[in-house]
């Protein structure tokens, strides 16, 4: 006659230990969910998504122009103080 | 002789891929093409059959190396190339500024062989992208029809009328090209809003995305011979005549 299998008759429960506990807290009371008005809060808060559009595609960064005058600039300026 | 400066600060906008393909397709046409690999990642180099060089544009500039000592044939019939090398890249005293004029003194000083010179950029705003528009003639932007790639378009653009206010009066906006469009909608608002922002800057051929474009660097070959009957071959040969007839030239390319 075969012999119960240690493992197949530890209840799972007790195997878990306190993990198993902690499941069955959170299942019986999940956090409550978050309201509507506060979604929109959320969003509210929030940059604009305003999508990109014609004037992104005409406006260069500041960065940009500063980079090119810089370096224009220091061309010409070579270029003015050759003998 | 004329300069296209291939241009755009965005990475991933199709600067290399239009590069290797545009000269290719020129060069089917007959023109001498010169590719010059200003992009220390050495993509184009790379992808011509060229080979990292340590006497490149900035060493040219300073006399005593000859043009044959500087220039590499491709595995592209009838275009050259200056391929990118660490001279790109100052090290020690030297300052990136003084690259870049080196790069300049270095472009002024090619002899009149070739009938284009396309100038492969890298995706920065700094001297390597800058030096080359006060020497060249025209730019080209490729785009990538993607809603980030966008703004990029307004910086190249602002870079080239400070250019002309400033260096180089001559210089002027060849063309952008959107690339990399598929059959979305997404793809199709990008590009309507290229053309409602600059108009008839934008070239009326795309060229399409296909993964024939993604293989063709691996056996280093151009589109239009990896692939010479894709669409994207034909996209850019299309592309490569409407900028000869922007450029004013008779030639067509089929």
């Amino acid at each position: 006659m075969a012999s119960a299998d240690p493992v197949e008759s530890t209840p799972l429960e007790a195997s878990l230990g306190p993990t198993a506990n902690a499941v069955a807290q959170a299942v019986a009371s999940p956090p409550a969910a978050p309201s509507t008005a506060a979604l929109v809060g959320d969003a509210a808060g929030a940059r604009s998504p305003a999508p990109l559009g014609a004037t992104d595609l005409i406006q260069a960064p500041a960065s940009v122009k500063a980079a090119t005058d810089d370096f224009f600039g220091g061309l010409v300026r070579r270029v003015e103080r050759r003998p | 002789m004329r300069t296209i400066t291939l241009s755009n600060n965005k990475g991933g906008s199709a600067k290399t891929t239009t590069t290797v393909s545009l000269a290719a397709a020129f060069a089917e046409s007959g023109l001498r093409v010169l590719v010059i690999d200003l992009d220390p990642q050495g993509s184009s180099t790379s992808w011509l059959g060229g080979h990292e060089s340590s006497v490149g544009l900035v060493e040219f500039s300073g006399g005593g190396i000859r043009v044959a000592e500087l220039v590499q044939s491709t595995t592209a019939r009838g275009v050259d190339l200056i391929p990118a090398g660490p001279s790109l890249v100052p090290s020690g005293e030297g300052s990136p500024n003084d690259t870049g004029v080196a790069i300049v003194r270095g472009l002024a000083r090619l002899p009149d062989y070739w009938d284009l010179i396309l100038v492969d950029t890298p995706p920065t705003v700094g001297y390597l992208s800058l030096a080359p528009l006060v020497a060249t003639d025209h730019v080209v932007i490729p785009v990538e029809a993607h809603a980030l790639a966008l703004p990029g378009t307004a910086s190249v653009v602002a870079s080239i009328q400070r250019a002309r206010e400033q260096v180089n009066t001559r210089v002027e906006l060849l063309g952008i090209v959107a690339c990399r469009v598929n059959a979305t909608v997404h793809a199709r608002e990008v590009i309507d809003q290229l053309r409602a922002a600059f108009g008839s800057a934008v070239l009326e051929q795309t060229v399409r995305e296909t993964i024939r474009l993604a293989e063709a660097p691996a056996l280093r070959m151009p589109i239009t011979r990896y692939a010479p009957w894709s669409g994207a071959a034909q996209d850019y040969r299309a592309v490569a005549s409407e900028l000869l007839t922007r450029m004013g030239g008779t030639a067509t390319i089929s």
